[in-house]
């Protein structure tokens, strides 16, 4: 019998009397028990043999609207003792969890691409705390009768905003095999070996769709990037002037499987988590420098 | 009907008829056929069953007539996708009838992926005597045949068999959620998450998108594509509905893409009961058109709505399903049960609205009357031959007797599914693997 309550909940004051006050721990507390539980959700949802559209894109609207609601208030992240990048590292956390679930689901069309470059945990700076924070993620929430969780705002939270839109992008992946460049699998230039189903769709559809043929191509562009990077183009090299571009040419299989050897410098790591270059990317090449630290723990939020 | 004996049946004179328990498969949907003889109910397995009404016999006029099974076929296998490495649900997402046009039936069934059109027919009689063959089948030798004579068609036992006549297959990258049968009986459309096509029932090999929501960056995807119906007599007129809670209605003869809607139904939202929720609850699940076709009807996760086509900016009249559980969201949220997709049905003479709530729990709201009843299908609570006892969820306070409380409630006991009989009051009920038939009380 599926239960009201989610079980272990304690009962606590009423959000009513503390709605008022976003600083109350515990109106921010059952804020990011909806986040987490939404996270659970998602990467459960990617389990799934077939994870419905309908359910991830809701989801994925909640945690939009979350995420939305905890940059609007700026006391949130004063109070908390940990910094504002905690929250973003906790989800990070999450995804890149997510992330590995994910790719066990996602078909590869690559067949040297045994395993997806997982996101190690410990390779973050913010490891540690994110430890700790994920313990305290499991605390106890009350689940109130009347529920008010206050406006919306319609500030944007860039680094959950990136997670939010990798989530999606994530999604794409595993939904329809359709030629979007998969963020998390860098260099991926047989993509577009899905392209022949939408290709056979498309002759189904009897080519009346003119817009739907422009945005092929367009897919087709970002797809040229992709593939040329993978033939060692002058444009991922540029990029990454410090890192053995030599890496380019080695078999996807070897990338693949770089992130279970161990020594690897952070330069290398990087390489591996390129972001897909595409006019969609949130990010601007120039924040994938690895001296920048700041990027850092967006970069990885971006990748998984 | 008349509408005042419609008013009459609100009043809890609904007896239960009969309880045909499928085998252990969760029924994923129900639809009575267009003249009401038919009942189709598909389950999880992929398998489509047929009930029959039985002819009303003089001898025992008060016993009207029962559904009894006519037909049990495998409608889908299911399937894997090899380019995506993910197995196809076989499970029916739904059947629409076809209208009668000879002696045989005509349904569509889907799956996630393929539409198949389906006869189901009978055979009573059986050819015999051929003149080169015997009755085995085996071929009889030249040399002994000395006569001519010409195969006799015998009678016997009554056979019904489905075959699939047509299979619309490789249009949708998405899962269907919906089909609707034209008005001109020619074309039907087949709707996923994203897309909208239009096919003819004669050509398998083509179809036209007519409706592509597909944003060309997936990452900008917010919204999805939960429902669409024919109108019921406009055949160029059909309505999809959103998962942010808005309907549009389009004119195929505007334009060969109707991304472009004629009509665009949405209510603004309330902010005082603004919450995260606030999209999810507003997800419409159900879309249906009155039989009349000025009215839609949407069932959204608290409330069904009924829209006026002439007025877009705000629905007729909303009606409250279980509004007890708009301060349980976040539970609900939890254990998934606010994804569930309730569905929703006009009676014959779009004066009463039908559609499901948890604990095995319906309900009915008579336009007219205003008034409403909450029924429970379970076979705990009805005899045959009984009548439904009106329930009541108790929402704080004191419970009365026979109340029942929020937090009683069960909430794996879901009626996605109703149906109900075109022109007299008869529904059919799916409650998880077991369908209900209740039908109005004989005076």
């Amino acid at each position: 019998m599926t239960t009201m309550m989610p079980k272990g909940q304690k009962r606590k004051l009423s959000i009513e009397e503390e709605s008022s006050d976003y600083r109350a721990p515990t109106w921010e507390s059952q804020q990011q028990f909806l986040l987490t539980v939404s996270l659970n959700k998602y990467q459960f949802s990617q389990q799934l043999r077939e994870p419905s559209l309908r359910r991830s894109v809701l989801i994925a609207n909640t945690l939009r609207h979350i995420s939305l609601h905890m940059s609007m208030v700026p006391s949130v992240n004063v109070e908390v003792s940990q910094p504002p990048g905690i929250a973003s590292s906790a989800l990070t956390a999450s995804i890149a969890a997510a992330a590995k679930r994910h790719c066990a689901v996602t078909v590869d069309s690559c067949s040297a691409l045994a395993t997806c470059p997982m996101v190690s945990l410990n390779y973050s700076p913010n490891s540690t705390e994110k430890t700790n924070y994920s313990s305290e993620s499991n605390f106890h929430i009350s689940v109130e009768d009347d529920e008010d969780w206050g406006s919306m705002s319609t500030d944007t939270d860039s680094s959950l905003s990136a997670v939010i839109s990798s989530i999606l992008a994530a999604l794409d992946s595993t939904i329809d095999g359709n030629p979007q460049p998969a963020p998390r699998i860098p260099l991926r230039p047989l993509e577009n070996m899905s392209k022949p189903y939408e290709g056979s769709v498309a002759l189904v559809n009897h080519g009346l769709r003119d817009p739907g043929d422009c945005r092929e191509q367009q897919e087709d562009g970002s797809m040229e990037v992709m593939r040329s990077s993978y033939l060692g183009d002058f444009t991922v090299e540029d990029l990454f002037q410090d890192i053995d571009t030599s890496l380019v040419d080695i078999d996807m299989g070897v990338i693949g499987h770089r992130s279970t050897e161990g020594g690897h410098t952070a330069g290398d790591d990087l390489f591996m988590y390129l972001p897909p270059f595409s006019p969609h990317s949130p990010f601007s090449p120039h924040s994938i420098t690895p001296t920048s630290q700041n990027a850092q723990p967006a970069l990885i939020g971006q990748l998984a | 009907m008349e509408e005042e004996s419609d008013t009459r049946k609100i009043n809890n004179s609904f007896l239960r008829d009969h309880n045909y328990a499928t085998e252990a498969d969760i029924i994923s949907t129900v639809e009575f056929n267009s003249s009401g003889e038919l009942l189709a109910t598909g389950d999880k397995g992929g398998r489509v069953v047929v009930f029959q009404r039985e002819q009303e016999s003089k001898s025992q006029p008060q016993r009207r007539g029962e559904y009894n099974v006519y037909s049990t076929f495998q409608s889908h296998e299911p399937e894997f996708d090899y380019l995506k490495s993910l197995e196809i649900e076989e499970k029916i997402n739904k059947i629409k009838w076809l209208p009668q046009q000879n002696a045989a039936y005509f349904l569509l069934s889907t799956n996630d992926k393929t539409v198949k059109l389906w006869k189901i027919s009978e055979r009573d009689k059986r050819p015999e005597g051929y003149n080169l063959k015997d009755e085995d089948g085996r071929i009889r030798d030249p040399s002994t045949i000395t006569t001519l004579r010409v195969p006799v068609l015998q009678p016997m036992d009554l056979m019904v068999e489905a075959t699939a006549r047509r299979v619309f297959s490789n249009a949708h990258t998405y899962h269907i959620n919906s089909i609707s049968v034209n008005s001109d009986l020619q074309t039907f459309i087949s709707t996923d998450d994203l897309r909208i096509n239009l096919w003819n029932l004669e050509i398998t090999d083509r179809s036209f998108n007519i409706v592509d929501i597909k944003p060309a960056n997936m990452e900008e995807l917010t919204e999805v594509i939960t429902s669409a119906e024919f109108h019921p007599q406009e055949c160029n007129t059909f309505a999809y509905s959103s998962s942010k809670g808005s309907i549009r209605l389009c004119d195929m003869r505007q334009a060969a893409l109707c991304d472009k809607h004629c009509k665009y139904f949405e209510e603004p939202e309330d902010p005082s009961t603004r919450s995260f929720f606030s999209e999810i609850i507003s997800s419409i699940s159900d879309v249906k058109f009155s039989h009349s076709g000025r009215y839609l009807m949407t069932r959204d996760y608290l409330t069904v709505k009924v829209w006026d086509l002439q007025m877009e900016n705000k629905p007729l009249e909303t009606y409250q399903v279980h509004d007890y559980l708009r301060g349980k969201l976040c539970s609900l949220y939890e254990n998934d049960c606010i994804f569930d997709k309730f569905e929703c049905v006009w009676n014959g003479s779009d004066s009463v609205i039908m559609t499901g709530s948890y604990n095995n729990f319906f309900r009915m709201f008579d336009r007219n009357t205003k008034r409403d009843v909450t029924l429970e299908a379970s076979r705990e609570n009805s005899k045959p031959r009984a009548i439904l006892k009106p329930r009541k969820v108790c929402v704080g306070g004191k419970r009365r007797k026979d109340e029942i409380s929020v937090d009683s409630l069960d909430f794996s006991k879901k009626i996605l599914h109703t149906t109900w009989h075109p022109h007299e009051n008869i529904i059919a009920v799916a409650a998880t693997n077991n369908l209900y038939i209740f039908q109005d009380k004989v005076n």
